[in-house]
């Protein structure tokens, strides 16, 4: 293999492949990327076995091939060049020679053949959607994702497909649950999939850096995203995500309007003094206003007042402050609607003036 | 021959002398002269909690049973525990400890290791330590206490027992040797009837023979233990004093007077530990995934046994079917047991009052009743009220 690749271009691309590639794989070659040179076009490809991402780019070939190479080394020697030169890559035996200005390095290979390679595309359903839109969705819903391996199915982001609701996302750690969703200008046909914590960031990623639309499918065992040159396959997770619908309250009686920036900054000033591992803050709706209070086991405290549109009866709910401020920060409007029964059943948290987006947090017994 | 060195450490081991029986005869005075025991029922297979030194002199001892205890000497007074009450004073006691170090270990209600080494500069000796301890407890609860303190655990526990009831005892780091070299080997923790057969044997009859041993000729004579006892018997014991809210797991046990055969009542006796431990799991507000469950056989062997649950948990129902399932798996059939244990660890910091949103109804349901119970057992005690099966033991 030899080629002659811009620089710029060619660390974009790199860089976006080694994000997945494991730092400290058992299977040497999983540490490497495959660069692949054939037809004008240099593939480079990263598999963690559970995530492929490959990433095309036009370039002028002396001698076609493919090749694996340390991610990690390759990524830090490309960040290292001159802006503005030209990348020379040149097989030489069990070596690649990297040639750029009068820098010149060897690294070491493995071959090709060996590599485990992406999945075949296996999918059920494909939509196509504004890819800037697509990161939003998941910014606004990922922070729900449970961390706990041990309720696997909670540790990734359902994506769902229907006539009726369009594309939802929905991310739940057992304790809170994010929903959005849009509606789709295109037949589709009902599928859902759990997509894996790790995949939605790196979808999210290749979604920002898109410009226009990008194709999403949705299949048993995999989805699978193309964005233009990039394109990503993910296994799914085999696992029943929980009856969400359940939980979304739809009769809860009392709703207070607030300004969702002011109700950030004083939960962040309350939480100073909030207990640094449960993070409980309560709330207490009253005529007009919300107090919101803290206190930690050494008896510090923390109230303050935000005015509200409420006129309900009194209720005071304990949180985790936490799961309120990852909230406030997802919505996008001025201000947001609180609807609640009582201390103990769940919250639904809406924007101002539509009900796309929905969160549900569970109070904390106070 | 291999020297061990000893680490320079200050620890106090303060040990309530008759704890249960002490406040009782504190609170009635009328019973002060008089032989007394603390414990269950004698119809209801109850054991003996705390005799008084009246009543030790008969031959009565913890964990026997109260029956026997009654045999032994039919006018005892027997009141029941009021563990609440005992809570509060230890809460009181802990309260006198932490003026002097933060570095404290509760082992029970009554007993407790500190680690004063940091606190000499600005109180002064360990012995003026240690005296200023066992007054304010006198002065401030009117109860005795026996203290120890050594350059280790093992050797501070030694002391406070030797010279019981309101034993002081200060063993000094170039005393430890001439300390322990007399002492029978029964002292060393761990070492039982059998252990000691084996001792004997091997002519070994006081720390000081073992301390003689080479290592490796320890090992040989004594076992897989043979070099824990041997780095005992050298005064050797590393382990550092953990104060109780950096505990990485919580867990109880109980040692029986007489070996017990009865499944039932081992189950009941689990059931028991098991609600104390899932207490303080929840007043800690931690989820626990890993149980442990510990049975010493009568040949003193001991066995423990972990599991780890799919998800972490705070619900004693759970908890207990895991530990009935261990139990009967891992303990054969006709075999007497000598002490059973259990323990939880592996927690996270998920505040147990984050209320779920796909809770299974029935778990929704055990946890009111853990609330409930551990509201009750808060406001009047422990023994007011008990899951239906741990009342057969």
């Amino acid at each position: 293999m030899h080629i002659t690749v811009p620089r710029t271009s060619f660390l974009q691309h790199v860089q976006r492949c080694q994000n997945i590639v494991e730092k400290r794989s058992p299977n040497a070659i999983l540490s490497n990327l495959l660069l692949r040179a054939s037809n004008e076009t240099l593939e480079i490809v990263a598999t963690d076995l559970q995530i492929g991402v490959s990433s095309k780019v036009h370039i002028h070939i002396q001698d076609e091939g493919e090749i694996t190479i340390s991610a990690k080394k390759l990524f830090d020697i490309v960040k290292e060049l001159d802006v503005d030169s030209d990348v020379e890559l040149k097989t030489e035996s069990s070596f690649m020679e990297i040639k750029s200005g009068r820098s010149k390095f060897r690294l070491s290979t493995l071959p090709a053949i060996d590599y485990p390679g992406i999945p075949e595309q296996d999918t059920d359903f494909s939509i196509q959607f504004e890819g800037k839109d697509l990161a939003t969705m998941i910014g606004a819903t990922s922070f729900s994702m449970s961390t706990d391996e041990t309720r696997k199915y909670l540790t990734g982001t359902l994506f769902e497909i229907s006539p009726e609701q369009g594309l939802q996302l929905i991310a739940t750690d057992g304790h809170r649950m994010a929903l959005v969703g849009t509606l789709l200008d295109q037949n589709v046909e009902a599928c859902r999939a759990i997509v894996p914590r790790k995949a939605v960031a790196e979808i999210k990623k290749i979604c920002e850096e898109t410009q226009g639309q990008v194709t999403l499918s949705l299949g048993k065992r995999q989805v699978r995203l193309d964005a233009g040159e990039h394109s990503l396959t993910s296994k799914v997770i085999d696992a029943k995500f929980p009856v969400y619908q359940d939980v979304i309250p739809s009769d809860n009686p009392e709703e207070a309007v607030v300004d969702r920036i002011r109700m950030d900054q004083i939960l962040r000033r309350s939480m100073i003094v909030a207990n640094e591992f449960t993070h409980d803050v309560r709330l207490q709706f009253s005529n007009n206003s919300i107090q919101v209070s803290a206190h930690n086991t050494e008896q510090e405290q923390a109230e303050e007042f935000v005015e509200a549109d409420y006129t309900g009866k009194d209720v005071s709910i304990g949180f985790n402050g936490r799961y309120l401020r990852d909230v406030l920060s997802a919505v996008q409007t001025e201000r947001v609607r609180i609807q609640f029964k009582d201390e103990l059943s769940p919250v639904l948290i809406l924007e101002d003036g539509s009900d796309a987006s929905k969160y549900v947090v569970m109070p904390m017994r106070i | 021959m291999q020297q061990p060195t000893l680490s320079h450490q200050t620890i106090l081991h303060a040990d309530m002398d008759a704890f249960y029986a002490s406040v009782e005869a504190r609170d009635n005075p009328e019973l002060h002269d008089k032989p007394l025991i603390v414990g269950g029922n004698a119809t209801q297979r109850g054991v003996v909690a705390a005799a008084n030194y009246i009543a030790r002199t008969y031959g009565i001892h913890s964990a026997m049973p109260t029956k026997t205890a009654l045999k032994l000497c039919p006018h005892v007074m027997l009141l029941p525990p009021r563990i609440k009450h005992y809570a509060e004073i230890s809460q009181h006691i802990r309260a006198i400890f932490a003026r002097f170090t933060p570095l404290i270990e509760p082992l029970s209600l009554d007993e407790a290791f500190l680690n004063i080494s940091g606190s000499l500069k600005l109180f002064g000796s360990a012995e003026h330590i240690g005296r200023s301890i066992q007054q304010a407890i006198k002065k401030e609860l009117n109860l005795p206490v026996s203290i120890g303190i050594a350059p280790n655990k093992f050797i501070a526990k030694i002391a406070s027992d030797i010279d019981k009831p309101h034993g002081f005892v200060c063993i000094a780091a170039e005393e430890v040797q001439s300390f322990l070299d007399p002492l029978p080997i029964e002292r060393i923790w761990g070492v039982g009837r059998v252990t000691t057969q084996r001792f004997a044997k091997a002519n070994l009859h006081t720390m000081g023979a073992v301390r003689c041993l080479t290592k490796e000729a320890a090992t040989s004579l004594l076992g897989k233990h043979g070099g824990h006892f041997w780095k005992l018997a050298h005064g050797i014991d590393e382990r550092p004093v953990v104060p109780e809210h950096k505990a990485k797991s919580i867990s109880h046990e109980t040692t029986f007077s007489v070996d017990i055969k009865d499944r039932e009542i081992l189950s009941a006796w689990l059931l028991d530990l098991t609600e104390q431990v899932m207490r303080r799991v929840r007043q800690k507000k931690f989820k626990g995934r890993t149980i442990h469950l510990k049975l010493r056989f009568d040949n003193f062997t001991t066995i423990t046994r972990s599991h780890t649950l799919k998800h972490s948990t705070d619900v004693t129902q759970v908890v207990w079917q895991a530990v009935q399932q261990m139990f009967e798996k891992h303990l054969p059939p006709q075999q007497s047991i000598r002490l059973v244990g259990m323990g939880m660890d592996g927690f996270g910091h998920v505040s147990e009052k984050q209320a779920e949103l796909f809770e299974a109804p029935e778990l929704k349901k055990q946890r009111t009743v853990d609330h409930i119970v551990d509201h009750i057992q808060t406001r009047f005690g422990s023994n007011i009220l008990k899951r239906g099966s741990s009342h057969k033991k």
